[in-house]
């Protein structure tokens, strides 16, 4: 049992909260099925189709939140433009279902006859298969990461440049898919989504369905991350992070493992706006704005950095409290979400998963008046 | 005895936007030896370090380890594959990983360690390395502490030990005891003598006359980015151009 828990763990030591994390996560994954559907769904534990949304659009945020920190927490890079790939995996996911519901029938959406067509254009083919379409996914973010990647990392881009550069990427993006005539559906991006497997997208079955995948892929890419991060990469990563040159003099050709990373979480991401899209029904320019992308670093920022599990935490909360909020009180929420931010940018700099910084701020501040009072 | 050759430095120019650090600098270095460089403050040592290691791009010149690699066509880490090894002057350990780590960081069996390892998990012989390194810097009772919790003294050992993992060719310490009490300095010392090897050169730039004296067998003096001396300790500290520019007695 130990010996497995260890594993779990990756590396040498249990880690408590991590575990705590992890089992939360096994919770929900459990939960989900046993609240929603079932007898227990009518009772007043139950989950109703809105609850059990809400909570799987969470479970997605959290692992792009997670794919983020791979990048800014373990690396040092930090992206502004990770909603690039969490919309390769939501625009891809959104063909796969239109193409299905067109399956045996003519004609063609209405923002595809909006640009004249009669019958899908050839990129189009082959979407009617899922295992096509996943496989798109997993192979466009990853080329798209690649070119991104490996052009900024050969030519030296760090700090905020990159961070800037990311931005532009996922800004270019969205003003290109923004319009009508790129065929897919410019502003409103493409929705009329009917069935995944086999399920309508609206029925409980399937909201309880994609809620539990998404909580069980997040589960799975936890356990994953943190094996890879508790060894001889993760050291690797923190040694780029910390003295990117100390390593190239020790013989690290560093380029590939950051190209390696940032493609590894790209794909994540990816997976995460797989999971997403057919939660909320549409794949629209949002997923690619920058604001958005910024978002995804303030839930890592709030979480805390290089945990893997405070960005899973800081997803979480707060989206959920957005979700409650967005409903109660929207005119609050841009506030809330600013001063969470300030706080932690100046209060608690490492997140919520460290209150270090609390502790030798007010041991700062007792030094500095007794100095004061010296003099 | 004559050693052969390990490391040339060629008419090596470098050019800081109009200052000029490394004017037709000219050096050798021997295997079996350990090579001091003194010279004063801004003289280009560390800038020749730079260049060697592939930090600096030099305006012209030419860098030969074994009388044939060309190293200034490598990259950072193909140089450090071919047997470059650098410590800095400012102690430059990863402070978030144990001395362990650290120097595991430094072991690289094979090209493809990494993969192996990602694949196979730890290899056994790189953990026998990892301890051997460990007791030859003297830091075997700390290899579990934080690298951030070390004091100055043994950070610099940390260092040397990250590069020494990989066994190379031409070491280079930059400033290896600055900072350091009197028995650290012995220990440092006792260090170098144990790296002495007929198959590794050690270029050691300092500013401690003293401790640069008692270690090296030869003496290669800069200033203003050129060899003003070359020699024995003895020799160099009694050339009346050296004692005029930098001993200044």
């Amino acid at each position: 049992m130990r010996q497995f828990i260890l594993w779990i763990c990756g590396g040498s030591k249990i880690d408590r909260r991590y575990l705590v994390v992890l089992g939360l996560i096994a919770l929900v994954t459990i939960g989900l099925p046993l609240l929603g559907l079932g007898s227990l769904a009518s009772s007043p534990l139950g989950l109703d189709g809105f609850q059990v949304n809400m909570v799987g659009q969470v479970m997605a945020f959290a692992l792009l939140a997670m794919a983020h920190d791979l990048v800014w927490g373990y690396a040092g890079y930090l992206s502004l433009g990770h909603g690039l790939f969490f919309a390769v995996g939501g625009y891809l996911i959104g063909m796969h279902m239109i193409k299905l519901s067109y399956v045996g029938e003519t004609g063609v959406p209405t923002f595809l006859d909006y640009m004249g067509l009669t019958e899908f254009p050839a990129y189009w083919s082959g979407f009617e298969y899922f295992g096509y379409a996943f496989l798109a996914v997993i192979v466009l973010s990853a080329l798209v990461s690649f070119l991104i990647g490996f052009l900024a990392f050969r030519s030296r881009v760090v700090g905020v440049y990159f961070s800037i550069l990311s931005q532009a990427f996922v800004y270019v993006v969205m003003l290109v898919m923004s319009r009508n005539d790129t065929g897919f559906g410019g502003n409103n991006g493409i929705a009329d989504f009917q069935t995944l497997f086999g399920f309508s997208l609206g029925s409980i079955e399937f909201r309880v369905a994609i809620a539990t995948i998404s909580a069980l892929i997040l589960m799975i890419a936890l356990i994953g991350l943190r094996r890879l991060t508790t060894g001889p990469l993760g050291k690797l990563l923190v040694g780029i992070r910390d003295d990117e040159d100390r390593l190239q003099v020790l013989g690290y050709e560093t380029l590939w493992v950051k190209t390696g990373i940032w493609c590894l979480s790209a794909m994540l991401a990816a997976i995460a706006g797989l999971l997403y899209v057919p939660q909320i029904q549409v794949a629209s320019p949002q997923l690619l704005s920058p604001i958005f992308s910024i978002e995804i670093a303030v839930w890592v920022a709030i979480g805390g950095r290089g945990y893997l599990y405070g960005a899973i935490i800081g997803a979480i909360l707060v989206n959920v409290v957005k979700f409650w909020l967005t409903r109660f009180m929207p005119e609050l929420w841009p506030f809330i979400l600013t001063g969470s931010v300030l706080f932690v940018v100046v209060v608690l700099r490492n997140g919520l998963m460290d209150p270090g910084p609390l502790f030798t701020r007010a041991k700062f501040l007792m030094s500095w008046r007794a100095k004061k009072e010296k003099v | 005895m004559r050693h052969p050759t390990a490391i040339s430095v060629d008419a090596l120019t470098v050019d800081f936007s109009g200052f000029r650090a490394l004017d037709n600098l000219t050096l050798l270095a021997q295997y079996g030896e350990i090579h001091g460089v003194i010279g004063p403050n801004g003289a280009g040592k560390t800038t020749m370090m730079d260049v060697i290691t592939g930090i600096t791009q030099p305006t012209s010149g030419k860098v030969l380890l074994d009388r044939e690699i060309d190293v200034l066509r490598m990259t950072l880490p193909e140089r450090a594959q071919a047997g470059i090894g650098r410590k800095f002057q400012r102690p430059s350990v990863f402070e978030q990983l144990t001395v362990r780590e650290n120097i595991a960081l430094g072991v690289r069996l094979y090209p493809d360690s990494l993969i192996r390892e990602l694949a196979f998990g730890e290899v056994e012989e790189k953990s026998d390395r990892v301890e051997s390194v460990l007791k030859t810097i003297s830091l075997d009772h700390l290899g579990d502490v934080m690298a951030g919790t070390l004091a100055h003294g043994q950070k610099q050992w940390l260092e040397i030990g990250m590069v020494l993992a990989r066994d190379p060719k031409l070491l280079m310490l930059d400033e290896p005891v600055a900072g350091m009490s009197d028995a650290e300095r012995d220990a440092t010392a006792d260090l170098l003598e144990r790296l002495r090897s007929p198959a590794r050169c050690i270029l050691l730039v300092e500013h401690d006359m003293q401790f640069v004296g008692r270690v090296s067998d030869q003496v290669s003096v800069l200033h203003e980015g050129r060899l003003l001396c070359a020699g024995s300790m003895d020799r160099v500290t009694s050339d009346p151009e050296v004692i005029r520019v930098y001993l200044g007695r």
